[in-house]
């Protein structure tokens, strides 16, 4: 049953790519496959009608402005500040090294320590949000994510993750609830890089995402259920930022499980 | 049925030399990879979610996605294509998930009430509400091989590389969703041949 399926299907694609080059007409594929011609003719016309499915044409002015953005975004620099321009030059100065990754990370390293000295870096690691450490805090963070591979970033970004959400536990037990919304924006942006690495995951079909899914997922899970135990300390002006921390997080976990259901992409054969 | 063939043809410059150039910070590189397939990768999203605002800010955000993805990857995006529409289907089930605007039955039914005047109508009498209706209760896979194969005019060898299988695998699936497909016009809606 599985060959006869095989060979019929053939038949059908070889006759809608024959009409597709404009080589034959249906009748002509009808011809060629008698034996086959009742559900070719049938399919055969079903592909006449999906290709001519009216699609409404996009808004010229939208296309061209589009562009206009998107090459902007290609070429934007990174504005402000003083880590913020160090990251964009430290990040520059790696891609320079590219081909030799151990170098740069070991060169990165030393770099940071010499500029921010390792007094510094030790004591920013317990900055809290308000604290004058806590931007050289988020800057190492940053840095952490440019040296790190693409294969480690889901990885890296749960870490921060769970350190944002240590963050708003003790700003709970110290009462310092105006700053929860800060820590939780910071934490929805490490769901969004999570976000963009499992798209990257599942486009690159050469990455093995079996076990890093589930381990991935798992984390998730454990985060929506410390926030959810959180949305129960905090007053109420501070849930609604909780809530969207749990909700950033409940859509990555559904998109895993919905990309990676048996814990790889895709799923069929491949050549 | 003639197909478009200008994105099987070899272009002056390929989408890989683009992609490295872009990475390199070359801008003009990637908008020819923007001209070269906006209008493709519009054409398969607005099917799937049958809104052109929707469609246009998805399609601006799939190119966003993928222009931070070449940036940040180590190595180049040898399958540009692929790697747009892969981004682009994934987006799509997002937008499903969250916007809660999936092209529902009730709301393509609505679609197709409104749309059956002479000039709506495609050929054999299937009004198109019906028919994206009738895709849409097809599974991803079904749907994403008609909407790549038929709407976005790509063909067997470009499907299959976006979808990560074999041209063998690719026809098998492109018959059962053609066949799934008919039985449902079918069934569901009355249309026979």
């Amino acid at each position: 049953m599985a060959i006869m399926i095989d060979i019929f299907a053939s038949k059908l694609a070889d006759c809608v790519e024959s009409i597709e080059g404009g080589e034959f007409t249906i009748q002509d594929c009808l011809q060629k496959y008698p034996e086959d011609s009742e559900e070719l003719e049938q399919l055969l016309n079903l592909v006449v009608v999906l290709e001519n499915i009216p699609v409404k044409p996009p808004d010229e002015d939208f296309e061209r402005e589009a562009r206009a953005r998107i090459l902007s975004a290609s070429s934007e620099q990174n504005p402000g500040g003083f880590f913020t321009w160090l990251k964009g030059g430290l990040a520059g100065f790696a891609a320079l090294l590219s081909p030799r990754p151990a170098f740069r990370l070991g060169l990165l390293a030393v770099l940071l320590v010499v500029l921010l000295g390792s007094g510094v870096m030790y004591a920013s690691a317990q900055a809290m949000p308000g604290d004058f450490l806590y931007p050289v805090k988020i800057f190492i963070e940053d840095a952490r994510s440019i040296i790190s591979g693409d294969d480690k970033e889901a990885d890296l970004q749960i870490d921060l993750s769970k350190q944002r959400i240590k963050e708003v536990d003790r700003l709970i037990d110290d009462h310092k609830f105006e700053n929860i919304p800060d820590v939780v924006e910071r934490y929805v942006r490490h769901m969004d890089k999570i976000s963009t690495a499992i798209d990257s995951q599942s486009s690159d079909q050469e990455v093995a995402t079996d076990e890093k899914s589930e381990v991935i997922s798992s984390e998730l899970r454990k985060n929506i259920e410390v926030l959810e135990e959180l949305l129960d300390k905090v007053p109420d002006e501070a849930k609604p930022a909780i809530e969207n921390a749990i909700e950033a997080s409940s859509k990555n976990q559904d998109k895993l499980n919905e990309l990676f259901p048996d814990g790889k992409p895709g799923g069929g054969p491949k050549d | 049925m003639n197909r478009n063939t200008r994105f099987s043809d070899s272009p002056l410059t390929t989408d890989t030399e683009l992609v490295k150039q872009t990475k390199q910070g070359k801008i003009s590189a990637y908008g020819e990879l923007y001209d070269r397939y906006f209008k493709q990768l519009y054409r398969y999203i607005y099917f799937r979610v049958q809104n052109q605002e929707e469609a246009e800010d998805l399609t601006e955000m799939v190119f966003l996605r993928t222009l931070e993805a070449i940036r940040r990857r180590r190595g180049t995006i040898d399958n540009f294509q692929g790697w747009l529409f892969r981004t682009a289907h994934n987006l799509v089930i997002d937008h499903y998930r969250t916007e809660k605007s999936q092209v529902s039955l009730e709301k393509i039914a609505e679609l197709s009430d409104s749309k059956k005047t002479p000039e709506r109508q495609v050929q054999h009498n299937i009004d198109s509400g019906e028919l994206v209706c009738a895709i849409a209760t097809l599974s991803p896979e079904f749907q994403q091989i008609i909407t790549c194969r038929f709407v976005s005019d790509m063909s067997h060898a470009e499907t299959a590389k976006i979808m990560g299988i074999n041209q063998g695998y690719l026809r098998v699936l492109q018959f059962r969703a053609l066949r799934q497909l008919r039985k449902v016009l079918t069934e569901e809606f009355g249309h026979h041949d």
